[in-house]
């Protein structure tokens, strides 16, 4: 397992969706990024900003418009049939609702037994179980618990048994879409910790995806910032946050409310970002973020700017940069 | 605290909800005032009673099944507790006006805004339509909606979820109330989103000086909004104070949890999240001493048996944890994810002693 080598590298990844009357909703539009392998990269943006989008397109629940998607050096934007199956068993998704995830109608013996048994692991019923139990013992939970059903277990549980189904079928890569938004605080810690530990035991390389910049920032190692359907920024976690050269990543930043009350009084009387994300749906040729960013220049309005590196491992997509330096 | 007269002043206040399962204790025994131009952060995790407490000062919860026990709710010199439900329309929306989490299901999702904020002003107070549409209007310009006669006609389900959350914000200001509850008011919004209202509530509080009651679990909008703060677990305070004395001398270990569970944003640190381990007990039977027990590493043998009363810690600082009772030692809050030192020598002398029960 050399550093260098990424595991998934995204080229101007393209999805759309029609919504009638000849509008065409532009929900990720040319996104590139890699994820070296067994790192975390964040995922970050407000709510529809694409990023979800993004997730689900990665492990094919979407089909892609545009662009490639390799995954350990194999173009998957397009497999099919048996090849798909292989790439499911690979990459894995936890989802962000832990009541709507999980099956009511089966037993979270069954919830997790299923992967296995579309993937052919473990002969026969008995073993299968047996790794189930393994399973749910390695995600805190006990194997007495294989026999109950979802609605017996609370939020924190629930997502435990999901990430127990994703483990199940032994996969390279786990896309966590807001995998922990919907936990309490001290519960979002637990189920973080645990990620954090099954990444270095067995190697995995997450996309982590959420809106609380502080988990993300616990949790990653890089971090892209999306901003309808684009990323704005993309970089390692300590230039992102500590130098972020994107006027909406600084604005972002700026708004998330610290844990620290001398730090917030000190920021009470700094600006904020004003104004609400407008619509994906037929956007203009230029910047996306020209409707609030308090840079703007006509050419912003005119042309969308391009990724440019701002820093060692440190991309951002701005104009005001681009002069700058 | 009886020196002075505070706005709202709650004192020893039991809720129980009667279920067919048996009786829920949501609010066990919770005392807290507001005085007006302050903001108290009311801070836990969710089912801790947090909602129920303020529900209960506004009197919204139908009764049955929830039931006041005990305890009295005291407001310009009565105790609302006694109140009828037709006696409390008076005060609800016109001395206390609520925000609560869900704006798309709080409004009315068949009504035009602006009739459903002109009939609120009508209720309580004798002026023309024409006289309420003229406020309304202006107090939706106030929150920050540009066009608010355009908002005025339109239907919540148009709004986005800021705008929507900004129209509870002007409703809920419509008759100057001197309380504001505000239930997770920005919970459902994003950063972004969720700093502009925050900064909205902070602006209006300055003009008006009315008192904000904020019920959170995000404790960065505590720092960002709170005068004072009280901590809550399975329905009681466990600790109450100025928001930096429960910041940077937090004395009870559930606080510590919830501070050390955060992320720190400034510096990424490499040690692990405090998490606290298990959940929260179950309020059909809460246990007999201290709630928090089952979950403590601190946990001794007079913690299971009798629940601790509010220790002082300093001047309107209090927590309720045996480790403040003087034969406990000294004990501080450990820098988050070293929880180990945590324990002083003296505190383990007196640990091994008592037999305290180590989780």
């Amino acid at each position: 397992m050399s550093e260098k080598t990424d595991l998934l590298v995204v080229e101007n990844l393209k999805k759309y969706f029609s919504v009638g009357r000849g509008k065409v909703l532009h929900a990720v539009d040319n996104v590139s990024f890699t994820v070296p392998r067994g790192t975390t990269l964040g995922l970050v943006g407000e709510s529809g900003c694409g990023k979800t989008t993004v997730g689900r397109t990665l492990v094919r629940l979407y089909e892609p418009d545009g662009g490639k998607i390799l995954f350990d050096g194999q173009d998957i934007s397009g497999v099919r049939g048996r090849e798909k199956r292989e790439l499911t068993r690979r990459m894995q998704m936890v989802y962000q609702d832990p009541y709507a995830s999980l099956n009511p109608f089966f037993t979270v013996g069954e919830i997790i037994t299923e992967g296995l048994e579309i993937h052919g692991i473990g002969a026969g019923k008995k073993e299968r179980m047996e790794i189930a139990y393994g399973l749910l013992e390695k995600v805190g939970l006990h194997r007495e618990h294989a026999n109950r059903f979802p609605h017996e277990f609370s939020g924190g549980q629930r997502q435990r048994v999901g990430l127990a189904r994703s483990l199940a079928v032994n996969p390279d890569f786990i896309v966590c879409d807001e995998a922990i938004s919907a936990l309490d605080v001290s519960v979002q810690a637990q189920i973080v910790n645990m990620l954090c530990d099954f990444q270095e035991s067995m190697g995995l390389t997450y996309l982590f995806i959420a809106h609380d910049l502080s988990m993300v920032r616990y949790i990653s190692d890089r971090t892209a910032v999306m901003y309808l359907g684009t990323v704005v920024e993309v970089g390692d976690n300590r230039e992102v946050y500590d130098h972020p050269a994107h006027p909406y990543t600084q604005g972002l930043l700026q708004a998330v409310p610290v844990a620290d009350p001398d730090y917030e009084q000190e920021r009470s009387r700094q600006n904020i970002m004003l104004g609400e994300v407008s619509s994906p749906v037929n956007p203009g040729p230029g910047c996306r973020f020209c409707s609030r960013c308090p840079h703007v220049t006509e050419r912003c309005r005119q042309e969308m700017p391009a990724l440019r590196p701002v820093g060692t491992g440190h991309l951002a997509a701005c104009h005001a940069l681009e002069q700058g330096g | 605290m009886t020196d002075r007269k505070h706005l709202l002043n709650v004192e020893n206040l039991h809720v129980s909800f009667d279920t067919y399962a048996g009786e829920v204790k949501a609010v066990r025994g919770v005392n807290f005032y507001v005085d007006g131009g302050e903001t108290l952060a009311i801070v836990g995790e969710s089912g801790c009673g947090k909602s129920v407490t303020i529900q209960t000062v506004m009197r919204l919860n139908p009764e049955p099944p929830a039931r006041i026990k005990e305890g009295r709710v005291e407001y310009g010199g009565e105790d609302l507790t006694k109140k009828t439900d037709r006696e409390m329309r008076a005060y609800r929306g016109k001395e206390f006006a609520m925000i609560f989490q869900d704006a798309m299901t709080s409004l009315n999702p068949v009504s035009r805004i602006g009739k459903q904020m002109v009939e609120a002003i009508c209720i309580h107070e004798k002026v023309t339509k024409e006289e309420a549409k003229s406020r309304v209007i202006q107090m939706l310009g106030k929150v920050g909606l540009s066009n608010p006669e355009t908002v005025f006609r339109r239907y919540p389900h148009t709004l986005s979820g800021g705008q929507r959350q900004r129209v509870m914000i002007a409703m809920a200001l419509c008759c100057h109330p001197s309380i504001l509850l505000a239930d997770e008011p920005t919970t459902a919004l994003d950063v972004t989103t969720q700093a502009q209202i925050l900064r909205l509530m902070k602006d209006i509080q300055k003009d008006t000086g009315c008192a904000i009651i904020l019920i959170t679990h995000n404790l960065g909008v505590v720092a960002r909004m709170a005068d004072r703060v009280a901590v809550m677990y399975a329905g009681q305070m466990v600790e109450k104070g100025s928001l930096r004395d429960v910041f940077y001398h937090p004395r009870h270990p559930y606080t510590w949890g919830l501070l050390g569970s955060m992320p720190d944003m400034q510096e990424r640190t490499d040690t692990r999240l405090a998490s606290i381990p298990g959940s929260p007990p179950d309020l059909f039977a809460p246990p007999k001493g201290c709630a928090f027990a089952a979950r403590c590493r601190y946990c001794m043998e007079v913690c299971l048996e009798h629940n601790p009363g509010e220790t002082p810690v300093s001047e309107g600082h209090c927590a309720r944890c045996w480790l403040l009772d003087e034969r406990a030692g000294n004990l501080v809050k450990p820098p988050v994810g070293r929880d180990e030192e945590l324990v002083t020598p003296a505190m383990r002398d007196y640990i091994k002693k008592g037999g305290g029960a180590d989780v």
